[in-house]
């Protein structure tokens, strides 16, 4: 399936799913997309190779900036009505504790659309969703 | 610290599973700083309609290389940890061709550490991704610190 194709599908059924089995990286990540109310939440389940350091053990920080780019586009996608993937302008990843050895989560909450550039930010969690692992903030350009 | 450059590649790779995962190879760390290479991978795609590899793979290379380019300047036990980390994606990387890249830490404080790296393939002076990063340190000679992060010397993700 091809990206656009993955894009249409998912935005007529209303299931994320399609765009994530259209793209590799997503499908080697295990990344799903659950939605709750208006929200679309990417959820990244544990697996032992997103580790960075065995010791505490903590998720790899480019897996937690991975996951917060996917959160944040998946999130764009689904508020736009263009089967085009938005193309990532940049990235700012805060790190706010080490990610633990556990299913993490996602969302992107659109601050701005304009015609061809989107503010983005996302926000990660675990268990609890009141205590963010990490945030980013990301433009992406959408023409 | 004087880095013991085989014994750091060595530890890269097996020991630290998301390192691993990827291929992440380190090719050469010193106090000017360190170079890696991720190969090309048919999973790491993230337009499978260009066959262009996804941002996460390059940001797993540019964040695991701006920690990793500190440790040289740092006294054996400093721990660090992640405070933020830029990219900005200048072009797209061509399918099919490894992503390498060069950090550097150009200043540290007593308490933070300062990066900046490239992503490239074919020219460094053309480069796909520009990184800026800062890290929290905690140094040795505190006693008693458990912070999080990783033991600079010791675990380098």
């Amino acid at each position: 399936m091809s990206i656009s194709e993955g894009i249409s599908a998912a935005r007529r059924s209303g299931d994320l799913q399609p765009l994530i089995e259209a793209v590799p990286y997503f499908r080697w990540l295990g990344l799903r997309v659950d939605r709750e109310g208006d929200e679309l939440i990417t959820v990244m389940p544990f697996q032992d190779m997103l580790i960075g350091n065995p010791l505490l053990p903590a998720l790899h920080g480019g897996t937690t900036g991975a996951l917060l780019e996917s959160a944040a586009m998946i999130s764009l996608i689904g508020a736009m009505d263009t089967p085009r993937l938005p193309k990532i302008i940049n990235i700012t990843i805060e790190y706010l504790r080490p990610g633990g050895a556990a299913d993490s989560y996602a969302t992107g909450i659109v601050t701005k659309r304009g015609r061809r550039v989107a503010n983005v930010r996302a926000q990660a969690w675990q268990k609890d969703r009141g205590k963010l692992f990490a945030t980013a903030s990301t433009h992406f350009l959408i023409t | 610290m004087k880095i013991d450059f085989d014994n750091m590649r060595q530890m890269m790779v097996g020991p630290i599973p998301h390192m691993a995962a990827v291929g992440l190879d380190l090719i050469s760390l010193d106090d000017s700083g360190a170079v890696a290479k991720v190969p090309n991978r048919p999973e790491f795609v993230g337009d499978p309609d260009t066959g262009v590899v996804h941002g996460g793979i390059v940001t797993v290379l540019l964040d695991s290389l701006s920690g990793m380019c500190i440790m040289p300047l740092m006294d054996e036990g400093t721990m660090m940890a992640t405070l933020d980390l830029r990219i900005d994606y200048l072009k797209p990387a061509a399918p099919k061709k490894d992503i390498f890249a060069h950090a550097h830490c150009y200043k540290t404080t007593r308490n933070i550490a300062f990066t900046r790296a490239i992503a490239y393939q074919d020219n460094a002076d053309d480069p796909i991704a520009n990184a800026t990063g800062s890290f929290m340190l905690t140094r040795a000679e505190r006693p008693g610190s458990k912070k999080a992060g990783s033991k600079i010397g010791s675990k380098p993700a």
